[in-house]
Protein backbone atom coordinates (compact mmCIF):
# COMPACT_ATOMS: atom_id res chain seq x y z
CA UNK A 1 0.00 0.00 0.00
CA UNK A 2 1.21 3.72 -0.53
CA UNK A 3 0.28 5.24 2.41
CA UNK A 4 0.59 8.56 1.46
CA UNK A 5 -2.18 8.16 -1.38
CA UNK A 6 -4.72 6.64 1.26
CA UNK A 7 -3.86 9.79 3.45
CA UNK A 8 -4.07 11.84 0.09
CA UNK A 9 -7.37 10.21 -0.54
CA UNK A 10 -8.94 10.76 3.17
CA UNK A 11 -7.78 14.17 3.33
CA UNK A 12 -9.82 14.62 -0.17
CA UNK A 13 -12.62 13.60 1.52
CA UNK A 14 -12.37 15.46 4.20
CA UNK A 15 -11.84 18.71 2.69
CA UNK A 16 -14.21 18.06 0.49
CA UNK A 17 -16.97 17.66 3.49
CA UNK A 18 -15.27 21.12 5.32
CA UNK A 19 -16.09 22.90 1.89
CA UNK A 20 -19.39 21.43 1.69
CA UNK A 21 -20.10 22.73 5.47
CA UNK A 22 -18.67 25.97 5.02
CA UNK A 23 -21.34 26.16 1.73
CA UNK A 24 -24.00 24.78 3.53
CA UNK A 25 -23.36 27.09 6.61
CA UNK A 26 -25.64 30.26 5.15
CA UNK A 27 -28.69 27.58 4.19
CA UNK A 28 -29.21 25.59 6.93
CA UNK A 29 -32.83 26.04 7.59
CA UNK A 30 -33.13 27.96 11.62
CA UNK A 31 -37.03 27.37 12.28
CA UNK A 32 -38.57 30.68 12.01
CA UNK A 33 -40.10 31.83 9.19
CA UNK A 34 -38.52 35.22 7.78
CA UNK A 35 -34.93 33.79 9.06
CA UNK A 36 -35.52 30.69 7.34
CA UNK A 37 -36.67 32.42 3.84
CA UNK A 38 -33.48 34.82 3.96
CA UNK A 39 -30.87 32.05 5.39
CA UNK A 40 -29.43 32.73 1.76
CA UNK A 41 -28.37 36.28 3.63
CA UNK A 42 -27.99 35.59 7.19
CA UNK A 43 -24.12 34.71 6.44
CA UNK A 44 -22.70 37.25 3.99
CA UNK A 45 -19.34 35.79 4.16
CA UNK A 46 -19.91 32.06 3.69
CA UNK A 47 -22.44 33.08 0.95
CA UNK A 48 -19.59 34.64 -1.82
CA UNK A 49 -17.55 32.01 -0.77
CA UNK A 50 -20.13 29.02 -1.68
CA UNK A 51 -19.49 28.79 -5.31
CA UNK A 52 -15.84 28.29 -4.29
CA UNK A 53 -16.27 25.91 -1.66
CA UNK A 54 -18.61 23.69 -3.79
CA UNK A 55 -16.67 24.05 -6.15
CA UNK A 56 -13.51 22.84 -4.03
CA UNK A 57 -15.71 19.95 -2.72
CA UNK A 58 -16.46 18.83 -5.97
CA UNK A 59 -12.82 19.22 -6.70
CA UNK A 60 -12.06 17.23 -3.47
CA UNK A 61 -13.90 14.85 -4.73
CA UNK A 62 -12.59 14.25 -7.62
CA UNK A 63 -9.23 13.73 -6.60
CA UNK A 64 -10.29 11.23 -3.95
CA UNK A 65 -11.44 9.10 -6.54
CA UNK A 66 -9.02 9.56 -8.72
CA UNK A 67 -6.76 8.28 -5.88
CA UNK A 68 -9.43 5.60 -4.80
CA UNK A 69 -10.31 3.88 -7.63
CA UNK A 70 -8.34 4.86 -10.91
CA UNK A 71 -4.69 4.34 -9.30
CA UNK A 72 -4.45 1.03 -7.86
CA UNK A 73 -1.84 1.21 -6.14
CA UNK A 74 -3.87 2.78 -3.47
CA UNK A 75 -5.28 0.45 -0.91
CA UNK A 76 -7.79 2.58 -0.12
CA UNK A 77 -11.06 1.13 -1.87
CA UNK A 78 -10.45 -1.91 0.58
CA UNK A 79 -10.81 0.39 3.94
CA UNK A 80 -14.72 -0.14 4.11
CA UNK A 81 -15.30 2.82 6.50
CA UNK A 82 -12.79 5.36 4.73
CA UNK A 83 -14.82 4.46 1.03
CA UNK A 84 -18.34 4.71 3.04
CA UNK A 85 -17.04 8.04 3.49
CA UNK A 86 -16.38 9.35 0.14
CA UNK A 87 -19.29 7.92 -0.82
CA UNK A 88 -21.22 9.59 1.81
CA UNK A 89 -19.10 12.83 0.35
CA UNK A 90 -20.15 12.45 -2.84
CA UNK A 91 -23.44 11.89 -2.13
CA UNK A 92 -24.21 14.94 0.08
CA UNK A 93 -21.59 16.63 -2.40
CA UNK A 94 -24.11 15.70 -5.27
CA UNK A 95 -27.49 16.20 -2.76
CA UNK A 96 -26.23 20.05 -2.15
CA UNK A 97 -26.04 20.92 -5.98
CA UNK A 98 -29.42 19.43 -7.19
CA UNK A 99 -31.42 19.91 -3.92
CA UNK A 100 -29.49 22.45 -1.49
CA UNK A 101 -32.17 23.17 0.60
CA UNK A 102 -33.26 19.84 0.87
CA UNK A 103 -30.23 18.63 2.04
CA UNK A 104 -29.47 21.79 4.76
CA UNK A 105 -32.83 20.39 6.31
CA UNK A 106 -31.94 17.24 6.49
CA UNK A 107 -28.32 18.31 7.44
CA UNK A 108 -29.83 20.53 10.45
CA UNK A 109 -31.76 17.39 11.98
CA UNK A 110 -34.96 17.63 10.55
CA UNK A 111 -37.18 16.20 7.54
CA UNK A 112 -37.46 18.73 4.52
CA UNK A 113 -40.82 19.76 4.28
CA UNK A 114 -42.45 19.11 1.02
CA UNK A 115 -46.11 20.50 1.41
CA UNK A 116 -46.25 23.83 -0.68
CA UNK A 117 -47.19 27.17 0.80
CA UNK A 118 -49.71 28.23 -2.20
CA UNK A 119 -48.73 27.71 -6.16
CA UNK A 120 -45.45 29.37 -6.92
CA UNK A 121 -46.52 31.22 -10.47
CA UNK A 122 -44.29 32.62 -13.09
CA UNK A 123 -43.72 36.25 -12.39
CA UNK A 124 -45.49 38.95 -14.69
CA UNK A 125 -44.70 42.46 -13.85
CA UNK A 126 -48.15 43.31 -14.93
CA UNK A 127 -50.05 41.17 -13.35
CA UNK A 128 -47.80 41.89 -10.39
CA UNK A 129 -48.65 45.61 -10.10
CA UNK A 130 -52.17 45.00 -10.91
CA UNK A 131 -52.46 42.00 -7.84
CA UNK A 132 -50.25 44.54 -5.36
CA UNK A 133 -52.88 47.73 -6.43
CA UNK A 134 -55.97 45.66 -5.67
CA UNK A 135 -54.47 44.81 -2.17
CA UNK A 136 -53.96 48.33 -1.26
CA UNK A 137 -56.32 48.76 1.59
CA UNK A 138 -53.94 46.52 3.60
CA UNK A 139 -50.38 46.49 4.47
CA UNK A 140 -48.37 44.59 2.19
CA UNK A 141 -44.93 42.68 2.63
CA UNK A 142 -42.82 42.38 -0.22
CA UNK A 143 -40.11 39.60 0.11
CA UNK A 144 -37.27 38.97 -2.88
CA UNK A 145 -35.48 35.58 -2.36
CA UNK A 146 -32.97 33.63 -3.28
CA UNK A 147 -34.22 29.48 -2.99
CA UNK A 148 -31.06 28.54 -1.78
CA UNK B 1 -47.58 38.90 1.14
CA UNK B 2 -46.01 38.75 -1.67
CA UNK B 3 -42.68 36.19 -2.30
CA UNK B 4 -40.87 36.49 -5.08
CA UNK B 5 -38.13 33.85 -5.66
CA UNK B 6 -35.42 35.20 -7.85
CA UNK B 7 -32.49 33.02 -9.18
CA UNK B 8 -29.35 35.05 -7.32
CA UNK B 9 -26.84 32.35 -6.10
CA UNK B 10 -24.95 29.45 -8.54
CA UNK B 11 -26.92 27.05 -6.85
CA UNK B 12 -30.19 28.72 -7.93
CA UNK B 13 -30.68 27.02 -11.38
CA UNK B 14 -33.81 25.79 -11.06
CA UNK B 15 -37.55 26.57 -10.18
CA UNK B 16 -38.07 26.54 -6.14
CA UNK B 17 -40.37 23.50 -5.28
CA UNK B 18 -42.57 23.30 -2.18
CA UNK B 19 -39.40 22.52 0.40
CA UNK B 20 -38.49 26.55 -0.29
CA UNK B 21 -41.98 27.92 -0.98
CA UNK B 22 -42.86 26.26 2.43
CA UNK B 23 -40.02 28.00 4.27
CA UNK B 24 -43.04 31.49 3.83
CA UNK B 25 -45.65 29.37 5.20
CA UNK B 26 -48.36 32.39 5.75
CA UNK B 27 -51.12 31.10 3.62
CA UNK B 28 -51.38 35.02 2.61
CA UNK B 29 -48.15 34.80 0.57
CA UNK B 30 -48.55 34.84 -3.10
CA UNK B 31 -45.47 32.60 -4.35
CA UNK B 32 -43.82 34.15 -7.83
CA UNK B 33 -40.44 32.42 -9.89
CA UNK B 34 -38.88 35.26 -11.09
CA UNK B 35 -36.37 33.79 -13.54
CA UNK B 36 -35.64 36.67 -15.13
CA UNK B 37 -35.59 39.16 -12.00
CA UNK B 38 -37.92 41.68 -13.78
CA UNK B 39 -39.27 42.75 -9.88
CA UNK B 40 -35.50 43.88 -9.79
CA UNK B 41 -35.59 45.67 -12.60
CA UNK B 42 -39.09 47.26 -12.29
CA UNK B 43 -37.17 48.89 -8.96
CA UNK B 44 -34.68 49.98 -10.95
CA UNK B 45 -31.67 47.60 -9.73
CA UNK B 46 -29.82 48.17 -6.31
CA UNK B 47 -28.89 51.46 -7.88
CA UNK B 48 -32.00 52.89 -7.49
CA UNK B 49 -32.57 51.66 -3.67
CA UNK B 50 -32.73 55.19 -1.97
CA UNK B 51 -35.77 55.77 -3.89
CA UNK B 52 -37.74 53.02 -2.91
CA UNK B 53 -38.06 53.56 1.03
CA UNK B 54 -37.64 56.75 3.06
CA UNK B 55 -36.06 54.15 5.68
CA UNK B 56 -33.66 51.70 4.44
CA UNK B 57 -31.62 49.06 6.61
CA UNK B 58 -29.79 47.11 4.24
CA UNK B 59 -26.23 45.20 5.44
CA UNK B 60 -24.66 43.94 2.46
CA UNK B 61 -23.65 45.12 -0.71
CA UNK B 62 -26.49 44.29 -3.26
CA UNK B 63 -24.08 43.90 -6.90
CA UNK B 64 -26.66 43.60 -10.06
CA UNK B 65 -29.76 42.77 -8.30
CA UNK B 66 -32.08 43.78 -5.64
CA UNK B 67 -32.70 40.44 -3.44
CA UNK B 68 -33.27 38.94 0.02
CA UNK B 69 -34.73 42.34 0.68
CA UNK B 70 -38.46 42.53 2.36
CA UNK B 71 -40.41 45.86 1.98
CA UNK B 72 -43.49 46.98 3.93
CA UNK B 73 -45.54 48.93 2.28
CA UNK B 74 -48.38 50.72 3.84
CA UNK B 75 -52.45 51.10 3.71
CA UNK B 76 -52.96 53.04 0.59
CA UNK B 77 -49.91 52.70 -0.93
CA UNK B 78 -49.85 52.38 -5.07
CA UNK B 79 -47.39 50.45 -7.14
CA UNK B 80 -44.66 52.71 -7.51
CA UNK B 81 -45.36 54.81 -4.15
CA UNK B 82 -42.22 54.45 -1.86
CA UNK B 83 -42.21 51.86 0.80
CA UNK B 84 -42.51 52.56 4.68
CA UNK B 85 -39.44 50.31 5.01
CA UNK B 86 -36.68 48.54 3.00
CA UNK B 87 -34.69 46.07 5.24
CA UNK B 88 -32.33 43.79 4.16
CA UNK B 89 -30.78 40.76 4.75
CA UNK B 90 -34.08 39.52 5.69
CA UNK B 91 -32.57 37.06 8.42
CA UNK B 92 -30.87 39.66 10.18
CA UNK B 93 -34.21 41.93 10.19
CA UNK B 94 -36.71 39.78 10.93
CA UNK B 95 -37.45 41.48 14.61
CA UNK B 96 -37.88 45.13 12.67
CA UNK B 97 -39.91 43.77 9.74
CA UNK B 98 -41.93 41.81 12.39
CA UNK B 99 -42.68 45.49 14.19
CA UNK B 100 -43.01 47.13 10.84
CA UNK B 101 -45.95 44.72 9.94
CA UNK B 102 -48.44 45.11 13.04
Amino acid sequence: MDASRGRGAVASTLASLAGLVGALSCCLPLGSLLMAAGSAGASLFSEKLRPWLLALSVAALLFAFVQTYARGRCAFRYRRVRTCLLWFSATVVLGMLIAPQVVSTLMAGLLPTFTASGTLRDFDGASFQHEFNDAAAHKRLVLLLSPT
Amino acid sequence: MFVIWEPVLLTDWRRPGGSQTALVPDPRAIHFWDIDRKLSALYGGPANLDSLAPVRDVGFQMEDVVWDAALVYPPGAKWGDAAKILLAPVAKYRDQLAEALR
